[in-house]
């Protein structure tokens, strides 16, 4: 009991820690002193906690005997990256960027730090307890103004910045809190007594997981990459009769129509109308919720070698009772009977006639198995990707011919052999006549 | 490690590789899925034509190259002992040189047949007809180059028995050439079915 509760008590700690403590500090200073210099280095990926960065540089400003003003820009959300990123950090001539401003400050500072991984959240109470001037704390940038700043104390400015949330990208929100930044940087250049600025953050961006979206990328790579985050939600059927069951299964369906992509609802449909005997069933799926009703009617025949097939499939999608049909062609999935049919990515293209005007349906992810179904379970599917793909077989064909030949010929050449028929090892040995010349 | 070892071992290794895949297929009702008509079908027919003309390239001068250097060292060395067999036997050599002629023709010939074609169309006597480019052209190629490496083998090996025959008794040339004359026509017959083989077929761009 005591083992869980600690490791539950440390594991929590450690997603605090983990978790948006990591803010970046960067301080510039114009003041004549130097403070920012002569600080310890900081190894790469260090992360700087609150007692290090009291002693090493909070000490330093508040110590310093000539007064000057301490700005603390506390933004909401910023991380080291974020810098790195919209400033356009590794590029020698370039201007900044999103933090064209900042970089002006650091580059025309005496004197400046960076620390990417701060724990910063006690750096605003620990330089207004340790300051013997005024403790200000503003959230508009341009507040500043009207202040009027005791020039022989040593004061500290807080200013809380939030920048909006911009659905366009993060660069706007960084670009808004540059700006801000400008605005009370001017101010303070304005005024005689030097400045210490430090920028730092509330908590660290929570970083997006990177997913890969399988549907778009099925036909490159063999093995499963994280697709996003599932909703859970699917297309399913089942029809179930005394003697027969029937599953269909696609996690999405989409109708390409001439206008664009239609997505079929991803919900359980209805399967009235449908029937079954041993050898063929009819499966009727039909969906009127919504706007649009859509209606899906497929004949699966179990010929004599037991395999069976859809022979015809046909699909209607209308709106107030009026539906227009069209046939598709899912010939695709034949499989023996007692196997479901499985593919990742399939294309029932529309053949014959019709008057509703698609080009194709796709189903992705689709299982469907019409006979044998047991412990309502698909069976052992029949996957419509084999082992080797035809990339693969005319790699192996073409590789193992080469191959062959190349074998062939280094046969021939380790079989070549010196001539020692009428070698004798006792005999006299062959002398050439050296020529003296 | 000689030849025959070598060869045991690998087929021995390959046939246990291919027993025990049929197995397990057999075992859970899968053999459908050993599907030599997919993979027919499958193959693009762009890597069957290609497959003819460098077979139909490559086995031409491996036939060359194999009966220039067995007539050659011949040639080379009985001209040592009889200065006067040089410039005749060179015959020889211009026979083996021929069929590595006719495979970079037929190469040639071929690879002017080879286009683009619509894969993405569904009509089938159109892509039943590129296909059947394709494997002509597989085949013309494996037809030139095989005629043409066994030809080029054989008028080697005659030609070197020609050079020396010469090197001990000028008369005995012509008669041995005439021998050499039947072993060069091979390779033309390989030639001339090639030709046969693919000319009524070839990619058809549009559908």
């Amino acid at each position: 009991m005591d083992k869980r509760n600690i490791f539950t008590i440390l594991l929590f700690q450690l997603t605090t820690i983990v978790i948006g403590k990591h803010v970046p500090v960067i301080g510039w200073s114009n003041s004549r002193t130097r403070l920012l210099e002569k600080t310890p280095t900081i190894p790469a990926g260090h992360f700087v906690n609150s007692d290090f960065l009291q002693k090493n540089y909070l000490d330093r400003l508040v110590a310093s005997t000539a007064p000057h003003n301490i700005c603390v820009f506390v933004i909401d959300k910023l991380s080291i990256d974020d810098i790195t990123k919209y400033s356009d950090a590794y590029n020698s001539d370039s201007t900044g960027n999103a933090l064209a401003n900042l970089r002006v400050a650091l580059e025309s500072s005496v004197s400046s730090i960076v620390l990417p991984s701060v724990d910063s959240s006690e750096l605003g109470s620990y330089l207004s307890s340790k300051v013997n001037g005024q403790v200000i704390e503003l959230s508009d940038p341009s507040s500043l103004k009207g202040k009027s700043l005791d020039a022989t104390k040593t004061n500290v400015i807080i200013f809380q910045l939030t920048t909006s949330p911009d659905t366009n990208g993060r660069e706007n929100e960084i670009r808004e809190a540059d700006k801000m930044i400008e605005v009370v940087m001017s101010e303070l250049n304005s005024m005689s007594t030097p400045y210490t600025a430090l920028l730092t953050a509330q908590q660290a961006p929570i970083k997006k997981k990177l997913t890969v979206n399988s549907k778009d990328s099925v036909k490159v790579s063999r093995h499963i990459l994280e697709s996003d985050i599932q909703d859970d939600k699917f297309f399913f059927a089942n029809y179930t009769e005394a003697a027969c069951k029937v599953f269909f299964y696609s996690e999405s369906v989409i109708a390409e129509t001439a206008d664009g992509k239609v997505s079929l609802p991803q919900e359980t449909w209805d399967t009235t109308g449908s029937n079954c005997t041993a050898e063929s069933v009819l499966l009727v799926m039909s969906n009127n919720n919504g706007t649009n009703s859509y209606k899906f009617e497929m004949e699966i025949q179990l010929d004599k070698y037991k395999f069976w097939n859809v022979n015809k499939a046909t699909f209607s999608m209308g709106t107030n009772g009026t539906q227009l049909k069209q046939a598709i062609d899912m010939t695709f999935v034949e499989t023996p009977e007692q196997f479901s049919y499985h593919c990742v990515q399939s294309e029932a293209k529309s053949t014959g006639s019709g008057d509703l005007k698609i080009k194709k349906v796709i189903f992705n992810d689709l299982q469907m198995q019409p006979f044998k179904i047991e412990n309502n379970q698909f069976s052992y599917p029949n996957d419509c990707i084999g082992f080797f793909s035809e990339g693969i077989w005319m790699g192996l064909v073409t590789g193992l011919i080469v191959i062959l030949i190349l074998a062939f010929g280094f046969g021939m050449l380790a079989s070549l052999s010196v001539m020692d028929k009428f070698d004798d090892p006792k005999g006299k040995t062959i002398t050439v006549a050296q020529s003296s010349e | 490690m000689s030849v025959a070892r070598v060869a045991y071992v690998s087929s021995s290794i390959i046939t246990a590789i291919v027993v025990g895949i049929l197995l397990y297929y057999t075992l859970t009702d899968q053999l459908y899925r050993i599907d030599i008509g997919w993979f027919l079908t499958s193959l693009s027919p762009y890597m069957w034509a290609n497959l003819g003309i460098a077979s139909s390239i490559s086995f031409s001068v491996i036939g060359a190259a194999w009966g220039i250097f067995t007539t050659g060292t011949s040639i080379v060395g009985g001209g040592v002992k009889t200065p006067r067999i040089k410039t005749k036997n060179l015959i020889s050599i211009i026979f083996c040189e021929a069929v590595a002629i006719y495979g970079i023709i037929i190469a040639i010939v071929v690879s002017n047949q080879l286009e683009q074609y619509d894969t993405t169309s569904t009509d089938p006597e159109y892509l039943l007809k590129n296909y059947t480019a394709g494997y002509a052209m597989f085949g013309a190629g494996l037809t030139v180059g095989l005629s043409n490496l066994f030809c080029g083998i054989c008028v080697g090996i005659v030609g070197s028995g020609a050079a020396l025959a010469d090197a001990q008794n000028p008369s005995l040339f012509v008669r041995v050439l005439i021998v050499e004359i039947f072993g060069s026509a091979i390779g033309l017959f390989g030639v001339i079915i090639g030709i046969l083989q693919t000319t009524k077929f070839g990619f058809e761009a549009a559908s």
